[in-house]
C-alpha cells in the first residue's frame, strides 16, 4: 500500500502497480459489499442504484417522446381516452430523474468515491452514517419502484393498488390531495422523504469531513474546488432539505388524515404548499449543479495543464450560489397566486443568482484560454457542459424576467431551460466526471475513442431534444400534454427522434464502461497528470486510500508531473515546491 | 502517524480539556428559567393587544438563550457551532418572513371564494 | 483481512459506535475510531456533526412554525379562539418537566466530565423520568381531547368530513353549527356560549340540515353532553365574548386547522422525546458497569410497557393495557433473572469519564434542542392572548 508522496522515481512506479490488494479485490463476497463501511464501495454501491434510476427515468423519458411523436393518442391512452398512463410517465420520469438520479449522483457516487481520498482521509467523518444513508437511498428507491409497478400492474389487469403517480413531480396540492386522486401519493412522499434523509446524512458527513480531517498543508484555500462545491451543496442539502421533509409530511398527513393546511377544501392554503415545496426544491436545483460545477474546475484546470484562473472566486462563487439559491425560490410561483411584491423580489433576486454563476463560466473560460488543452474525454464533457450551462443559465434569465415568464409559463420553454440545465449541463458533467475518476475507480482505462464517439452522439441527441423545444415553447406548447394542435407535429418529432440518438448515446457510453472493466488496459496512478490527493494514490486506491496522511499541496499545481510513456500515465518528478513537505525522508 | 496529528486548523483538542459546568451556574439557570416560565405565563393575563405576542417569543429566546449558552456550552464551545444555530436560525426567519409576507398580500384572493375555486389551476 | 474486521467493528463516531478496537496499528485510545487520528479530532468531528444535525432539526421544525405563523398571521380569531381548548397548566407543568430534565442532563454531562460514575447514572435516569413524565402529561392532554372530539384530522369536530361523517351515521351527533349559518347567517347565534343547552337547530337549517336531529349549540356548536367543562373553561378563560359564532364563517371553517398545526407540532416534538429517551437510555447502559449491562437492557422496554398499560388506562382500550402488561411483565421478569445471575460479577466502571464523554456531551445536545424547541411551542400554542 504504498502512496506517491515518497519522492523516490523507483518507488513511485512500483506504486502504479500495487502487488497488495485494493479496495476492490481485499475482500470478496456479495456480505463484503452489503456491509463495508468503505467509502469507496460505498460509492460504487451508489453508482450501481444511480445508474439503475437514471436507466428507469430515462425509460420513462423515452416512452413519452414516443407517446408524442403525432398529435393524436399514440399509445398511451386507456379505455376513456384519458392519459392518465402518461400523466403517470411523466410524473415518474420527474421524481426518478431528481429524487433519485440528479440530487445523488453526484455527490453520493463521485463525491463518495473522491472526497475522504481528496482530504488524505481514510473515509468520511461518519462511515456507519453513510452506509445508513446508501440504505435509506435505497429504501426510498424501493418505494418508487412500488408506486411504478403498481401502476403498471393496475393499467396491466386492472387491478386497484395503491400505485401509479400522477400529481407532477411536485405532488402539488390539491393535485395531491383531491379526492379523485387514485394515484400513490402517500408511497411516493414516503419515498422522496426517505431518499431526503439520505441526502441530509450526506450533507452532514461531507460537512464534517471537510471540516475536521483536512490534511497538513491543506487551508480552506488549497482545497480543491471540487470540494468547495461539495461544501456548499452540503449547505443546502442540511438547510433546505429537512423543510422537503416536513413538507412531505404534512402531505402525508394531509392525505391520510386530513389536515387541511394545504388543502382549499378544508380551509387550507395550497399556495403555502408551494411555498414549503420550493423553499427546498429551488435550492435543490443548486444541490444538482453545483456538484457538477465543482467536476468541471477540476476538469478544466487539468485537461487544459494550466493552473485554474480566479481560484477565490470560484470557491466564493460555490458558496455565494448556495446561499443565494435560498432567495429566488418563487420564481416558481410567479403565477399560483403569488402577491406581486413578492414575485418582483424574487424576479430580481434571480437575476442575482446568475452572477457567481457567470463568475465560473467566465473562469473556466479563462483558465483555457491559452492552455495546452488536451481533447480527452472528460474534457470533452466538460466543453459541452460549459455550453449547454450557458444555454440553460441564459434562458433561466429569460424565465426569471417576469413579463417573460408569464406568457411562456409551464410551457415547452421551460421544459428546454431546466433540460439544458439538468441533462445538459448536470448530466455532462456527471459523465465527465465518471470517465475522469473512472481509471481511479476501477483500476482500468476505457477506449477513448468509443468513449468520445459516444460522447458526440450523446451531444447531438441531446440538443436535437430539447433545443427545439425553446421554438415550440416559444410558438405556445404547453408541458405535460399527451395530445397537441397539428401544428407542433415537427417540433415534436424532431424531438423524439433526438430522444432515442440520445438513449442510443447512453447506451453506447454504457457499453464503453462495461468494455472498460472487462478487457480495459491497467490504468496507472495518473493518468491524466492531475495534482489533487486522490491521484497520488494507486489506481484502484487500497482499502485505507493512504499509509500515512499525505501532506498536501496546491491542487492545481501541475508542473511537477511528467507524462511516462512506459506506464502510460504521469509521473512526479519528487520535487517539491517550497510550501509542500515530503514526508518519510 | 503521531506527526500528522497536530495539525488541523480547525482540530484542536478542546475535547480533551472541556469546560465543566459549576453546580452554581446549572441551578443558576435553572432557576432564570422556572422564573421566565412564570412570568411568560403571567404576562397572558394581561391584554397588550400585539405586544403580547412579541413578548412571549422574546422571552422564548431568553430562554433558549442561556439553555443553548450554559446547558449546550456554546459560551465554552467553539464559536462555529454558534454559527451553525445562529444561520440555523436565520433561514428558518428567512422562510417565515417570506412566506407570511406573501400569504399576507394574497389572502385576500383566497379569501370570500367557494373553497372548491381556490384550486389552482 | 484483519484491516476489515477492524473497520466494521471500530466506531464510526460517538454517536452510533461501540468501544472500538485499534486493530493492527497502534491506536493507543480503544475509544478513537481507526480513521480518526487523535481523540480530539474524533470529538470534534462527533460535534460538529451533531450541530450541523440539529440545524437540520430547527429547519424542519422550522417548517412547521412556518405553516403556524402564517396562520397564526392571517387567522389571529382562529387561534384566539382555539386555543382555549389547551390545558395551560399542562402545558406549563409539561415546560417545568423538560426544563428541569434538561437541568440534569446538563448535568450528566458534568458528571461524566469528572468521572462521577454513580451521579452520572442517576442524573441519566432522571433525565429519562422526565422524558416519561412530559410524554405521560401529553398523553393526558391528547386523550382528554381526543374524546371531546378535537382530535386530529377529520376526527375533529371543526373539520368539514367530521360533520358529513357523524350526520350519516349516527343522526344525533353533536355537530358543529357552522354549516348552519351557510343557509342564514347568524340565524342560530342566540346559541348560549356557555354550551349545553339545546337549542332547536332546525328552524335555520337547510333542507339537508334537518337530518340532524341532534340540537347543534354552543360556542363549538356541539350539544354537548361531554363538552360541557371545556366550553366553561374556554369561555371562562376567556373572560370576554370570543365564540365560535363571532367567527367569520370563513375563520369557522379554519378552526380544526389549530388543532391540526397543534398535533403535528407537539406530536413531531414528542417523537424527538421518544427519541431521545432511546439515545438516553443507550447511554444509561454504557454508563451501567459492563457485569450489570445485560440486566439493564431489557428495562427500557419493560419500562415502555409500562407506559402502555398507563396509556391503556387513560384511553381506556384493553387491548393496549394488556399488550403493556405482557410487555412489562416478560422484560420486567427477565431483567431480573438477569440481576440474579449477572449484577455484581465485574466491578468496573461504565465507559464514560474525564478521556471519554463526547456521547453523553453529544446526546445532551440532542436533548437540550428537543427541550428548547418546547420552550417556543409552549408559549405560540398554550398562552395565546
Amino acid at each position: 500500500m504504498t502512496t506517491l508522496t515518497t519522492p523516490q522515481p523507483d518507488l513511485l512506479r512500483a506504486a502504479h502497480y500495487p502487488s497488495t490488494g485494493n479496495y476492490l479485490t481485499h475482500r470478496k463476497g456479495p456480505l463484503s459489499w452489503l456491509i463495508t463501511l468503505d467509502h469507496k464501495r460505498i460509492g460504487i454501491m451508489y453508482m450501481i442504484g444511480v445508474c439503475f434510476a437514471l436507466f428507469l427515468g430515462g425509460l420513462f423519458a423515452l416512452l413519452l417522446r414516443t407517446e408524442l411523436i403525432n398529435p393524436t393518442p399514440t399509445f398511451m391512452s386507456d379505455a376513456n381516452a384519458s392519459f392518465n398512463f402518461y400523466n403517470h410517465m411523466f410524473t415518474l420520469h420527474g421524481a426518478v430523474m431528481v429524487f433519485m438520479f440528479i440530487i445523488p449522483a453526484v455527490p453520493a457516487i463521485l463525491g463518495n468515491f473522491a472526497l475522504p481520498i481528496m482530504l488524505g482521509a481514510k473515509d468520511v467523518a461518519f462511515p456507519r452514517l453513510n452506509l445508513l444513508s446508501f440504505y435509506l437511498y435505497a429504501l426510498g428507491g424501493l418505494f418508487f419502484v412500488w408506486v411504478l409497478l403498481a401502476g403498471v400492474l393496475n393499467a396491466a389487469f386492472d387491478w386497484s393498488l395503491a400505485g401509479g403517480l400522477d400529481t407532477g413531480w411536485t405532488f402539488y396540492t390539491p393535485f395531491s390531495t383531491g379526492e379523485s386522486t387514485k394515484s400513490a401519493v402517500i408511497p411516493a412522499t414516503m419515498g422522496a422523504f426517505i431518499l431526503g434523509f439520505s441526502s441530509i446524512l450526506t450533507g452532514v458527513n461531507f460537512v464534517v469531513s471537510i471540516h475536521t480531517l483536512r490534511p497538513k498543508g491543506m487551508t480552506w484555500f488549497r482545497m480543491p474546488l471540487f470540494l468547495w462545491a461539495l461544501y456548499g451543496t452540503s449547505i443546502i442539502q442540511i438547510l433546505a432539505t429537512p423543510v422537503l421533509g416536513i413538507t412531505l409530511l404534512l402531505l402525508i398527513a394531509e392525505r391520510s388524515l386530513g389536515v387541511g393546511i394545504f388543502d382549499p377544501a378544508l380551509g387550507g392554503d395550497p399556495v403555502l404548499y408551494q411555498h414549503f415545496f420550493w423553499f427546498y426544491s429551488h435550492p435543490a436545483v443548486y444541490i444538482m449543479i453545483l456538484p457538477a460545477m465543482g467536476i468541471m474546475s477540476e476538469l478544466i484546470s487539468v485537461f487544459s495543464r494550466k493552473h485554474i484562473f480566479g481560484y477565490k472566486f470560484i470557491a466564493n462563487s460555490s458558496i455565494a450560489i448556495a446561499l443565494l439559491g435560498f432567495l429566488v425560490w418563487g420564481h416558481h410561483m410567479f403565477v399560483s397566486g403569488q402577491s406581486s411584491l413578492a414575485s418582483a423580489a424574487f424576479s430580481l433576486l434571480t437575476f442575482a443568482v446568475a452572477i457567481p454563476s457567470a463568475i465560473k463560466v467566465f473562469n473556466w473560460l479563462a483558465t483555457m484560454y491559452k492552455g495546452n488543452i488536451q481533447l480527452k474525454t472528460p474534457m470533452i464533457y466538460a466543453m459541452f457542459f460549459v455550453l449547454l450551462f450557458t444555454v440553460g443559465g441564459l434562458t433561466g434569465l429569460f424565465l426569471g424576467a417576469l413579463a417573460v415568464n408569464v406568457p411562456v409559463h409551464d410551457t415547452y420553454f421551460v421544459v428546454a431551460h431546466f433540460h439544458y440545465v439538468m441533462v445538459g449541463s448536470m448530466m455532462m458533467a456527471f459523465l465527465g466526471g465518471m470517465y475522469y475518476w473512472w481509471p481511479k475507480m476501477f483500476g482500468r482505462m476505457y477506449s477513448e475513442k468509443w468513449s468520445i464517439i459516444s460522447s458526440i452522439v450523446v451531444f447531438i441527441g441531446f440538443n436535437m431534444t430539447f433545443f427545439i423545444q425553446f421554438i415550440a415553447g416559444t410558438q405556445g406548447m404547453p408541458r405535460r400534454y399527451a395530445s397537441y394542435p397539428d401544428n407542433y407535429t415537427t417540433y415534436h418529432q424532431v424531438s423524439t427522434v433526438g430522444a432515442y440518438v440520445l438513449g442510443v448515446g447512453m447506451f453506447m457510453v454504457l457499453g464503453n464502461w462495461i468494455h472498460s472493466l472487462r478487457k480495459g488496459r491497467r490504468a496507472p496512478a495518473n493518468p491524466w497528470g492531475a495534482n489533487t490527493l486522490e491521484w497520488h494514490c494507486s489506481s484502484p486506491p487500497p482499502l485505507e486510500n493512504f499509509a500515512r496522511t499525505p501532506v498536501a499541496d496546491d491542487p492545481y499545481n501541475f508542473k511537477h508531473w511528467h507524462w511516462d510513456e512506459t506506464i502510460g500515465g504521469y509521473i512526479h518528478d519528487g520535487k517539491i515546491d517550497p510550501p509542500r513537505k515530503g514526508s518519510g525522508h | 502517524m503521531s506527526q500528522s496529528s497536530e495539525h488541523h486548523d480547525t482540530a484542536g483538542h478542546e475535547g480533551f480539556h472541556p469546560h465543566v459546568v459549576s453546580p452554581r451556574v446549572l441551578l443558576t439557570v435553572f432557576g432564570i428559567l422556572l422564573v421566565l416560565t412564570m412570568l411568560t405565563v403571567a404576562v397572558t393575563k394581561i391584554d397588550l393587544g400585539k405586544l403580547n405576542v412579541w413578548i412571549a417569543l422574546i422571552i422564548a429566546v431568553a430562554k433558549a438563550g442561556v439553555v443553548g449558552l450554559y446547558f449546550m456550552h456554546l459560551r465554552y464551545d467553539r464559536p462555529f457551532h454558534g454559527i451553525i444555530l445562529v444561520v440555523s436560525l436565520m433561514f428558518v426567519a428567512l422562510f417565515i418572513g417570506i412566506a407570511l409576507m406573501d400569504s399576507d398580500a394574497y389572502q385576500p384572493n383566497l379569501q370570500g371564494k367557494p373553497a372548491a375555486s381556490e384550486a389552482m389551476p | 483481512m484483519s484491516q476489515t474486521s477492524d473497520i466494521s467493528t471500530s466506531p464510526s463516531n460517538p454517536l452510533h459506535g461501540d468501544a472500538g478496537h485499534g486493530g493492527d496499528h497502534h491506536v493507543h485510545d480503544p475509544h478513537v475510531a481507526h480513521h480518526f487520528d487523535s481523540m480530539g479530532q474524533q470529538v470534534d468531528a462527533g460535534k460538529l456533526g451533531m450541530w450541523v444535525f440539529l440545524a437540520t432539526e430547527i429547519l424542519m421544525f422550522g417548517g412547521l412554525f412556518c405553516a403556524y405563523a402564517v396562520y397564526r398571521g392571517n387567522h389571529p380569531e382562529v387561534f384566539a379562539y382555539a386555543h382555549h381548548y389547551l390545558d395551560t397548566s399542562l402545558g406549563a407543568l409539561n415546560t417545568v418537566i423538560l426544563i428541569a430534565s434538561s437541568l440534569t442532563m446538563a448535568w450528566a454531562v458534568r458528571c461524566s466530565q469528572l468521572g462521577k460514575q454513580r451521579a452520572l447514572l442517576i442524573c441519566l435516569v432522571l433525565t429519562l423520568l422526565g422524558g416519561f413524565g412530559f410524554l405521560c402529561v401529553k398523553t393526558i392532554e391528547y386523550n382528554h381531547k381526543a374524546h371531546t372530539g378535537k382530535w386530529i384530522g377529520s376526527a375533529n369536530m371543526y373539520h368539514p368530513k367530521y360533520v358529513a361523517d357523524k350526520r350519516d351515521e349516527k343522526g344525533k351527533l353533536k355537530a358543529p353549527q357552522e354549516k348552519n349559518e351557510a343557509n342564514d347567517a347568524k340565524g342560530s347565534g342566540e346559541a348560549p356560549v356557555g354550551g349545553g343547552v339545546t337549542t332547536p337547530a332546525a328552524s335555520t337549517d337547510g333542507p339537508d340540515r334537518s337530518a340532524i336531529a341532534a340540537p347543534a349549540a354552543g360556542p363549538a356548536g356541539v350539544s354537548a353532553s361531554i363538552l360541557d367543562e371545556d366550553h366553561a373553561k374556554a369561555a371562562h378563560a376567556a373572560g370576554h365574548t370570543m365564540t365560535y359564532e363571532d367567527l367569520p364563517k370563513a375563520e369557522q371553517e379554519r378552526v380544526h386547522i389549530f388543532f391540526q398545526i397543534y398535533y403535528l407540532m407537539t406530536g413531531l416534538h414528542s417523537f424527538h422525546v421518544i427519541l431521545g429517551m432511546f439515545l438516553i437510555f443507550w447511554l444509561v447502559v454504557r454508563a451501567a458497569k459492563p457485569g450489570d449491562r445485560k440486566w439493564i437492557v431489557p428495562l427500557f422496554p419493560a419500562a415502555m410497557g409500562l407506559f402502555l398499560v398507563y396509556v391503556g388506562i387513560v384511553t381506556h382500550s384493553t387491548g393496549v393495557m394488556i399488550s403493556g402488561v405482557v410487555i412489562a411483565g416478560l422484560l420486567g421478569l427477565y431483567a431480573l433473572w438477569r440481576v440474579r445471575g449477572g449484577a455484581g460479577e465485574s466491578d468496573q466502571a461504565g465507559d464514560f469519564g474525564p478521556t471519554y464523554f463526547a456521547p453523553v456531551d453529544i446526546v445532551g445536545l440532542y436533548w437540550h434542542l428537543v427541550d428548547l424547541i418546547w420552550i417556543f411551542l409552549f408559549p405560540l400554542l398554550y398562552l395565546i392572548h
